[in-house]
């Protein structure tokens, strides 16, 4: 499937799978893959969601916020769950987050990140576009049921359904 | 109220759906910080047999999850 990845695609994976391994996750999560897509601002992905009243600052400005605040693999909506039983997330994560955090080797995705990859194929060629570029991965990340990505989306009053009408209003007009 | 006491709270809610979510978000953060400290004692010279004493496991599934990498 990777050879039908524009340059810019590939970027993306690659970008989001070191991201990982720095940020010491257990697994390449679409999360990463969402903060490698705004990495390029002239993308259409960015684009799209620049045209929907979601600039790329405040977009990774968000992003980075929900991700750095509970740490790898803890979303707001368990922060909201333990503080039910007692247990105040911020704190937790204040104790656990020192010391060195990288790990060596490589990094495998997600199943949810796989299946990010799957969905935009399936898009590509739903679209009847030849190569998948880095507008279809964000297809496939706000389709596929991802706590953080939603949440970004909550974040700027979005819907993952406008993001795909944007995308392939984009697609129309230029291809 | 002491974190029992809301755990209790917590397990006793006539809505299962937060006992529930509860729960899960229990084992991430268990999962989380079990991460970070077989790292912390690897990273101090601890043994994968230590670790997995501390953790009241077996060697082979310690080594299995975090051996990786």
């Amino acid at each position: 499937m990777l050879e039908r990845f524009t340059r810019g695609a590939r970027t993306v994976v690659t970008t989001a799978v070191e991201d990982a391994r720095r940020s010491g996750a257990g697994s390449v999560r679409p999360e990463h893959l969402l903060s490698a897509v705004l990495v390029d601002v002239h993308s259409p992905a960015v684009q799209a969601l620049a045209g929907l009243g979601a600039p790329v600052s405040e977009l990774r400005q968000v992003v980075a916020g929900l991700r750095g605040r509970y740490g790898e693999g803890l979303d707001a909506a368990d922060a909201e769950a333990l503080r039910s039983i007692g247990i105040d997330l911020d704190d937790v994560v204040r104790l656990i987050d020192a010391g060195p955090g990288s790990r060596r080797g490589r990094v495998r995705l997600s199943a949810d990140s796989r299946r990010v990859l799957e969905l935009a194929l399936g898009e590509a060629v739903r679209l009847r576009e030849r190569f998948i570029g880095s507008e279809h991965l964000l297809l496939g990340l706000v389709t596929v049921d991802d706590s953080l990505v939603q949440e970004v989306l909550r974040a700027f009053d979005l819907t993952s359904g406008e993001v795909c009408s944007a995308v392939a209003g984009a697609e129309r007009r230029t291809g | 109220m002491t974190a029992s006491q809301d755990l209790a709270t917590a397990a006793a809610d006539a809505d299962p759906r937060v006992g529930l979510r509860a729960v899960l978000a229990l084992r991430r953060l268990a999962e989380r910080l079990e991460v970070v400290q077989v790292r912390r004692a690897r990273a101090q010279g601890w043994s994968w047999q230590e670790i997995a004493k501390a953790l009241e496991v077996s060697r082979q599934a310690v080594h299995k999850k975090h051996g990786k990498g």
